[in-house]
């Protein structure tokens, strides 16, 4: 950690006197099993970078932010955050020209739950990418032990596949019932880029898609539309999860899709540049239909 | 507040035999949208129509919803009486209650009960409807044509006779085509030549008409009325404007190749014209097989050229071209007859239909005399082998090739005329020959001329020491037959040109399963694609012969020239719509978009974000459920007038 902190903070400080306006990456939070984004302008500040435990925020989402557009900006990204920051660019979202991007070799992170319990970051488990190979500058050490195969990151989802249809449905339904529509989810998620939701409701032009009335049906609507319009894009970097103020599981659905989507359309689960679009936006000749030929029976 | 009016169709007994129209009126009755509801036996009538006109006055409505058949049967007509009566013609829907309603079910109750809850749908659409005024779009007058064989330059013809500027795009040094390789037609035998030559003439000379051989179409962008074409001018390596076409260059020339025009009987030189009455009457040089291009020597041409016209440095040349109309001509071709092994096309006494064509010409490579290609004698018995890939769903294509049957009755007594002592067989699946004066041309050839035909397949053919060993069955005695032939002539399948993928890709039309491309509508609309402005002509849209691929060019052309006369088109308003200040610039819209109407534009707000090309958009709907935030609606069918009509469903 700490040697991925001096090399982030003398990055920093090079990019900042090469130009640059502004510099995003962690700075420890309160607690010491906390981390926090950091926007740094002034070279005088740049010592309060620091890369800990808990440096879990992907910070490609501030990306989207007006206030930085046409600004200079560098930025440090993970693995999984490099992803998501890559679907911005597929989408026509940042202009790369403006951004430098320094990766870093990602050791697996920790979360703490709220009795104070400490255990590996879920998403960190699942992760097969944690090293942005693309970048040029990469730091930390590049060999890291992927915590689990391919295969087994689909445990949970293999879990509830196993279920009856109505057992499933049950189980989502306990869980959805407990969304109380905050938007967190969506409001930190670095995809979620419409300028308008159209399932917000209300303020909207969503011509009444979903409206705001506490029914299992609208909570259940939001969660499933939102799953499709992640589908192809969402990078498992679990902040929707994380934010979540009811503990949904949010990157079950999601990682759900991610699966159907390997399986029955025979495409990688992120779309990984803009030559392959999401399953709803790519058309080919020899689309595998699921159940017939090609794509492997599923769901 | 809106007044809406329903009006129920009876059809004849189409619609009221199973909708209970009674039951129906009442059970809308109570609705408070409605204002008011009258029914009728035949709306599409007369009198129906003036129905509907009158109650738009006398009551003000303003909606209308007429419960009949599909709206592709009578929307236009409906909407046309709207309009009349002063109502917007986009403020009337359609309720489908005959196909997807009396048509489908048999129980009359439940019948019944749908085409309530379809009406009850429209009119919660209707209420949101908005009046809609279609655009229009200018037209560039002048037609593109890909192809110069003779469908291409019928076409070209027609048009430039109705007085609109034509370009023909043509990928070999010279128009002419397949037709211009041909001996003689049937079923009158004249020289194809003959008839040809003067066509070709006129179109070279002709003041509306501007060719570009040895040319291929690069890239076509844009739709009906404006479409913007780039044409790649291969290089000659020749002045066109120097050269008088003398052929003294064409004399000296070392560098060799196989002759295209003949079929690769006999070669032609590095520098060539493809046949004597080529158009233009500029030689080419073919740089793959010049010793200039090669090695760097030679330049014999160059020298010898009284006009200084060689130019070994010409480039490739682009041109652009605005055109409101494209025709394709892009042909046929026959299938290779290597893949059938058994016939062993590789044997030199083992041609097809149209190396015979060159063999048999006067001006071909033997001079007019029938020979055997092994060893230059006269062959004394011949045998034909019709559908050759044609017809054989397992091994070739599926499609009969519709012109063979024809070419080699005449082939047959070509043959027989000239050398009646040679013996000839022809072995058919079965004879085809619909088309005027076919049948008795065909009988001509057994009747009168001796042509020995038999029904049934030739299995194999062996090469012997000095004949061909022909083995088949006769399908009529059930027999074996076995002979020796001098000289087998195969017919192969007709398929479409080799570029003809490229083609439908770069303008977006549609390939059936042959391969040839796809009319849109096989019966009223034969020369039309479904993309608007781009029309068939000849055997690239399946197997034709000269005189109807004369008759469909001309076709095409008469379409053309209909577009090319109006200054404007009017376009269909019902085209998606983007709501710029809250697209999000995802550009998933673009992707999806199949008629690629989708542009970004410049925002004053935030970058750049998607907008419509209301000419090229079709209405398909495809980018509205695409965006992820609704910010594209389709007008006509916006989200808010789905769901309300969903709402009258479900809820
Ligand atoms: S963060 Fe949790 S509670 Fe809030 S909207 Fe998302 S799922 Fe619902
Ligand atoms: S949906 Fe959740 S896990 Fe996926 S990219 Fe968005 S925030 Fe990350
Ligand atoms: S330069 Fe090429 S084209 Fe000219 S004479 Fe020589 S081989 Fe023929
Ligand atoms: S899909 Fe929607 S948000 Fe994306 S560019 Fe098109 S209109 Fe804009
Ligand atoms: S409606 Fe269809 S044709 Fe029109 S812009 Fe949308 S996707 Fe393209």
């Amino acid at each position: 950690m700490e040697i991925i902190t001096n090399a982030m903070r003398q990055l920093a400080r090079e990019g900042l006197e090469n130009g640059l306006d502004i510099i995003i990456g962690w700075k420890d939070g309160r607690f010491e099993w906390q981390s926090k984004p950091a926007f740094i302008t002034e070279i005088n500040d740049i010592e309060s970078l620091n890369f800990n435990n808990y440096s879990l925020k992907n910070l490609s989402g501030y990306l989207l932010k007006k206030e930085l557009k046409d600004k200079k900006i560098g930025i440090f990204l993970k693995g999984c955050d490099y992803k998501a920051y890559k679907q911005l660019v597929n989408y026509n979202q940042v202009d790369p020209e403006n951004i430098q991007i320094w990766g870093i070799a990602c050791p697996g992170l920790k979360e703490r739950d709220f009795h104070g319990n400490t255990s590996n970051a879920e998403r960190c488990q699942r992760c097969q990418e944690p090293v942005p190979e693309e970048l040029e500058t990469i730091i930390g050490k590049k060999e890291v032990a992927i915590q689990n195969s391919p295969e087994d990151k689909y445990q949970d989802v293999k879990k509830l596949e196993s279920l009856a249809t109505d057992e499933r449905f049950d189980y989502w339904k306990d869980q959805i019932s407990d969304c109380i529509r905050c938007y967190a989810c969506r409001n930190t998620c670095p995809l979620c880029e419409c300028t308008t939701c159209m399932i917000a409701g209300g303020d909207s032009n969503s011509d009444d898609w979903i409206d705001s009335a506490k029914e299992f049906s609208q909570d259940f609507f939001f969660h499933s539309i939102r799953a499709f319009h992640q589908a192809g894009r969402c990078v498992d970097c679990g902040e929707c999860e994380e934010v979540c103020p009811v503990d949904i599981p949010i990157s079950k659905i999601n990682n759900k899709i991610r699966h159907d989507i390997e399986n029955l359309y025979e495409m990688p689960e992120v779309a990984d540049d803009d030559s392959v679009m999401g399953p709803l936006l790519d058309f080919r000749e020899d689309d595998p239909e699921p159940g017939s030929k090609g794509g492997k029976e599923n769901a | 507040m809106s007044k809406i009016g329903v009006f129920i169709c009876w059809c004849g007994s189409n619609i009221s035999e199973t909708v209970d129209i009674e039951k129906t009126k009442a059970a809308l009755e109570g609705l408070p949208a409605l204002d008011y509801i009258e029914d009728y036996q035949y709306l599409c009538s007369e009198i129906g129509q003036k129905k509907i006109a009158d109650a738009i006055k006398n009551k003000n409505l303003s909606g209308v919803v007429v419960a009949s058949c599909s709206p592709r049967m009578h929307e236009d007509t409906f909407r046309n009486a709207a309009e009349d009566a002063g109502l917007n013609p986009y403020l009337l829907e359609i309720a489908n209650i005959r196909e997807h309603c009396s048509w489908v079910h048999s129980n009359k109750e439940k019948a019944t009960e749908k085409a309530v809850a379809l009406i009850r749908a429209a009119i919660n659409k209707v209420k949101h409807n908005q009046p809609l005024t279609p655009g229009s779009i200018p037209v560039n007058k002048r037609a593109l044509v890909i192809g110069g064989g003779i469908a291409g330059i019928q076409s070209a013809i027609d048009i430039a006779e109705a007085g609109y500027q034509v370009d023909i795009v043509e990928r070999t040094p010279s128009i002419g085509g397949k037709m211009a390789q041909i001996d003689k037609t049937f079923p009158t035998l004249d020289c194809s030549a003959c008839i040809l030559t003067p066509k070709m003439v006129e179109a070279s000379r002709h003041e509306n008409i501007q060719l570009h051989t040895y040319s291929e179409v690069a890239r076509v962008d844009g739709y009906v009325g404006n479409f913007d074409v780039e044409i790649k001018k291969k290089p000659r390596s020749i002045d066109e404007d120097k050269c008088t076409g003398c052929g003294i260059c064409l004399e000296k020339c070392p560098g060799k190749a196989p002759s295209e025009f003949e079929e690769g009987l006999n070669e032609r030189n590095a520098i060539y014209t493809p046949f004597p009455q080529a158009v233009p009457n500029i030689p080419t040089i073919d740089r793959d097989n010049c010793i200039k291009f090669e090695k760097d020597k030679c330049g014999l041409c160059a020298r010898v050229c009284p006009t200084d016209a060689i130019n070994f440095n010409q480039e490739e040349n682009i041109i652009e071209e605005k055109y409101g109309i494209i025709i394709t001509a892009t042909g046929y071709q026959l299938t290779d007859p290597d893949q059938f092994g058994e016939y062993h096309y590789n044997h030199p006494d083992v041609i097809t239909g149209m190396e015979f064509e060159r063999i048999i010409n006067a001006a071909g490579p033997t001079e007019g005399k029938l020979q055997r290609p092994s060893n230059s004698e006269k062959p004394e018995r011949v045998v034909f082998v019709q559908c050759v890939g044609s017809r054989d769903k397992a091994r070739g294509h599926s499609h009969c090739s519709k012109i063979c049957c024809m070419y080699t009755a005449k082939q047959a007594m070509l043959i027989r005329e000239k050398y009646p002592e040679t013996e000839v067989y022809v072995f058919y699946i079965d004879i085809r020959t619909a088309g005027k004066g076919f049948e008795e041309f065909q009988r001509r050839a057994q009747e009168d001329y001796g042509v020995n035909y038999v029904k049934g397949m030739v299995g194999k053919v062996f090469p012997g020491k000095d004949k061909l060993r022909v083995e088949a069955i006769d399908a009529m005695t059930g027999e074996f037959l076995e002979l020796n032939s001098d000289l087998v002539i195969l017919s192969p399948a007709a398929i479409p040109d080799q570029k003809a993928g490229d083609v439908s890709r770069q303008l977006g039309i549609s390939q059936g399963a042959s391969g040839f491309f796809t009319e849109a509508h096989p019966k009223l609309k034969p020369v039309e694609t479904q993309t608007a402005g781009i029309f068939l002509a000849g055997a690239c849209q399946g197997p034709k012969d000269i005189p109807e691929t004369v008759a469909q060019a001309s076709g095409a052309a008469a379409k053309a020239i209909g577009i090319l006369s109006k200054d404007s088109l009017v376009n269909n308003p019902c085209v998606a719509e983007v709501n710029q200040a809250e697209c999000s610039s995802c550009f998933s819209c673009k992707e999806v978009c199949p008629y690629s109407a989708i542009e970004k534009d410049e925002a004053e707000k935030h970058g750049m974000v998607a907008r419509v090309n209301e000419a090229l958009c079709q209405g398909c709907g495809a980018c509205t459920v695409t965006c992820r935030s609704s910010t594209i609606n389709l007008k006509g069918f916006s989200n808010k007038e789905i769901l309300s009509e969903v709402d009258a469903i479900c809820l």
